[in-house]
């Protein structure tokens, strides 16, 4: 098929550990902030669906996270939330959407 | 012959395959592109028909020739050297991917997903034009940012619509981490559409009631199937929005429905492929969406689907 995606897209980056992008902006006035994110809700309203990033260490013999003492990390429940906080972008600009698709998301 | 992963280094599901190729005796190289240029060295050259060259990092190197596959899961971006202007950042960041991310791709040889297969089927709009070509059934969708036209749209289809993000459903805002799931359009949203003029904005015809809804994770050609019954009525709409409630089961897909899949992950050139799809009282299947980097390791924990050990086999395989 003919690719749609721009030249930046066709080798997307993500944000490290699945983290979101922290953004200070408040919401737009109603009319202007897009219809779809009327229902937009804040993790903090759904406790069971958010997970924090442990301590680790990236094993570079093994190729593989691993937390205190050497133990696996262990498989979560589900996909979930990262609520652990990032600033910036490392690469040098801002973050393309598909680009924030955060770890969690199994859509 | 290695299997190359460029992954984040804080990723289980990746974890895990690594340690299955590692106990099958195949060579794995595992970097980050966050780790370039600073712990990741790239040099390649090109030879008679194929760039060739060495990727190293502080304790290991692979030959780009030796590279039996890629498994390209959401590597993260490139960590510069501190002392860059924003200028240069932006710059050398475009260097980065254009050099190091253009020899990658160019590599002729097998990709879980190839980035820019990933990044074409990650447009809705594209995703239904091409599911329905492949025979698969697909909700009546309405993609606009004129309100009177929602309203058209709902009269025609005489029946709930949905409404969902075109792109990635997790944002911030004032510090505070957010989701948008699919929900439902009350009486009350049409009655005030205010926003959807804003930007485009996707509407479709809600498939309900649902018998049960499926995702269908496929590895080469290799589909492995979960129903998923949804048990609260948040789940019932968006099963993402409440995991707690959701029970699995394995499932097989009819053959024209496996047909189509396959045809649509050809279309797109995909290796990989979660599939999403409502299953309503008559048994149709309703094809949802495909995220080509679809998240799986709690669903083979959860149904029993051996994903994890098929995707090694694959990457060790080297072709579908």
């Amino acid at each position: 098929m003919d690719p749609i995606a721009g030249a930046e897209g066709r080798f997307a980056l993500s944000a490290p550990r699945g983290l979101l992008e922290v953004s200070a902006e408040q919401p737009s006035p109603v009319g202007v902030r897009p219809f779809a994110l009327r229902r937009a809700r804040a993790f903090d309203e759904l406790p069971d669906q958010v997970a924090r990033v442990p301590e680790y260490r990236y094993d570079p013999v093994r190729q593989v996270a691993v937390l205190a003492g050497d133990r696996d990390v262990p498989l979560f429940k589900h996909t979930n939330p990262r609520t652990q906080e990032t600033t910036g972008t490392p690469d040098g600009r801002g973050a393309q959407p598909e680009e924030t698709r955060p770890d969690w998301q199994p859509g | 012959m290695t299997v190359l992963v460029l992954a984040d280094e804080f990723d289980v599901t990746t974890d895990r395959v690594v340690e299955l190729l590692r106990e099958r005796g195949v060579p794995v190289f595992r970097c980050d592109t966050g780790d370039f240029p600073q712990r990741l060295t790239l040099a390649a050259a090109l030879d008679a028909d194929r760039w060739d060259g060495v990727l190293r990092d502080q304790i290991r190197e692979v030959r780009l020739s030796e590279v039996r596959s890629v498994w390209y899961r959401r590597p993260t971006h490139f960590r510069l050297p501190d002392g860059l202007s924003r200028t240069e950042q932006r710059l050398a960041a475009g260097e980065a991917r254009m050099g190091f991310g253009g020899v990658v791709s160019a590599l002729p040889v097998l990709f879980v997903n190839h980035p820019a297969r990933d990044a074409d089927c990650a447009y809705k709009p594209a995703q239904l034009a091409v599911a329905r070509e492949c025979g698969l059934r697909v909700p009546r969708t309405l993609v606009t940012n004129d309100p009177g036209r929602v309203r058209e749209f709902a009269v025609s289809v005489g029946g709930p619509l949905v409404t969902k993000l075109l792109g990635a459903s997790a944002f911030t805002e004032q510090g505070v981490p957010k989701v948008v799931y699919t929900s439902k359009l009350t009486d009350e949203d049409l009655a005030d559409l205010r926003g959807v003029s804003t930007t485009a904005h996707l509407f479709q015809q809600w498939i309900g009631p649902k018998a049960f809804e499926a995702r269908v994770t496929v590895v080469g050609r290799v589909l492995l199937s979960a129903a998923i019954y949804a048990r609260s009525p948040e789940a019932a709409v968006d099963w993402r929005s409440d995991y707690d409630s959701l029970e699995y089961q394995r499932v097989e897909p009819p053959e024209p429905v496996r047909e189509g899949i396959l045809a649509f992950m050809r279309r797109f050139g995909l290796n990989f492929g979660g599939f999403d799809f409502t299953i309503d009282q008559q048994g149709r299947w309703w094809f949802l969406e495909c995220n080509s980097a679809a998240q799986f390791g709690w669903l083979e924990a959860a149904a029993g689907l051996p994903i994890s050990e098929t995707l090694a086999d694959l990457l060790t395989r080297g072709c579908p």
